[in-house]
């Protein structure tokens, strides 16, 4: 007892010592924050912006390897039914004109200025520090009006009880919902999507995933060798997902 | 006449009450022995490793104001929800019933408390309730001994979010004060 007894005298000097040599940068932080300069700690940062390229010349009429990939990465059953939810989908195009043909994968394309955002009643529907576009289910009442204003048909509404969710993605009847770059993976420090994976593993190599913001990545370097467009960039929504070849 | 009524109509009266009284008091404390009571005590046994991120009381009190906290930096924050220790699978992790390896089934964890509150458990409509990837290890509660009620605090919230406490003989550094200062 005498034993636990200094041990706990010194615990307290010691706590208090810091605390009073953490005071004075403590009170300098504060003082910085009310000058209004931003303090930027959490996880999801402004530093950086994911983003996708996807190069369409790569990309394999038929192949539906991302799609079955985000499924599985995100506990959708993948069973087509009119009322069934679908976060990325297979879009085969063809130029009536001159018959040029193309297939791409389209979901949400987290954009910088997203529609779904602006027509939220309830602020559920949001974009994260890092241009991640989601949803906050804990606050979507599910009056589908985000999926209205998407110009790319990327969300779904869930009509059915889910049951067997994912621990790390939580999904649920009568909410909305729709592509979230595999926040899941980012969160736990990963910096590739389920569908860039899959595409990988055929041998397609045509999805890229990394942070705009910063030039030495992997995609920023692809999107300054060859460029790449928006879908609808006259909607000057700039978005997170480019395409290439389109 | 007063006493001709005290006599005989009151003192029948008095025994039929007591008679009244005795069985109604027998039959209900009969009532209240039996098992199948109307609303069952919760059952608040199942739990893996020794001790929860806080202390039970603390837990019983304010957990939802911990899941709300979680719920708000986790999604719009981007804290990792596999290494925040208030995250709500860290929750199911411990908690799931060894019977259905659930929280919310008849009895279970979570459902037995909040069916004996009243109080409509919705965080599964979402979530899962089953337990995944492996439980996190605690450490368990050290004697706290005497001690003032304040230090005892400050140690408790130390080694709930530390998860032990910290050997003043290699140091202690400011990193180690989160937790601890409120």
């Amino acid at each position: 007892m005498k034993d636990f007894d200094t041990y706990r005298r010194r615990f307290v000097t010691s706590v208090l010592g810091i605390a009073a040599t953490t005071a004075l940068p403590v009170g300098v932080m504060f003082w910085q924050t009310a000058q209004g300069k931003e303090v930027d700690d959490s996880p999801a940062s402004s530093k950086i912006r994911w983003g996708m390229l996807v190069d369409t010349t790569k990309c394999a009429t038929g192949c539906n390897a991302c799609v079955s990939a985000c499924n599985k990465e995100n506990g959708i059953s993948g069973e087509v039914t009119d009322t069934s939810p679908q976060w990325i989908r297979k879009v085969n195009v063809t130029n009536p004109e001159n018959g040029y043909s193309f297939t791409l994968p389209m979901m949400c394309q987290h954009c910088e200025e997203p529609p779904c955002v602006d027509v939220c009643p309830t602020g559920a529907s949001f974009k994260r520090a890092d241009g991640i576009v989601l949803v906050d289910r804990h606050i979507c009442i599910g009056c589908r009006y985000c999926m209205m204003a998407c110009p790319y048909k990327a969300r779904s509404f869930i009509h059915q009880p889910v049951e067997d969710q994912l621990a790390e993605v939580p999904r649920g009847q009568g909410c909305v919902e729709s592509c979230t770059f595999c926040v899941q993976r980012i969160d736990a420090g990963q910096q590739t999507t389920a569908c860039q994976d899959a595409c990988n593993a055929e041998g397609h190599q045509a999805i890229f995933f990394g942070d705009l913001k910063d030039p030495e990545s992997s995609i920023s370097k692809q999107l300054a060798t060859y460029g790449a467009k928006e879908v609808l960039p006259d909607l000057n929504l700039h978005t997170g997902v480019r395409y290439q070849g389109i | 006449m007063k006493n001709l009524l005290s006599k005989g109509w009151i003192k029948l009266a008095a025994a039929g009450t007591l008679l009244l009284v005795g069985v109604l008091s027998l039959a209900y404390a009969e009532d209240n022995t039996q098992d199948t009571s109307r609303v069952p005590m919760p059952n608040v046994t199942a739990v893996r490793g020794k001790q929860c991120v806080e202390p039970t009381e603390f837990m019983r009190k304010n957990h939802m104001k911990l899941l709300i906290h979680h719920r708000i930096s986790a999604v719009h924050h981007g804290d990792n929800q596999l290494a925040d220790k208030y995250s709500i699978i860290n929750c199911v992790n411990c908690h799931a019933s060894t019977r259905d390896n659930s929280v919310t089934g008849p009895g279970d964890f979570c459902q037995s408390c909040h069916a004996y509150a009243a109080v409509k458990i919705t965080c599964f409509e979402c979530h899962s309730s089953k337990p995944s990837g492996t439980p996190p290890s605690f450490h368990p509660l050290i004697s706290l001994g005497s001690g003032d009620k304040a230090t005892r605090a400050t140690m408790m919230r130390y080694q709930a979010y530390h998860g032990t406490l910290p050997n003043l003989q290699t140091g202690f550094s400011v990193k180690d004060l989160a937790g601890v200062m409120r």
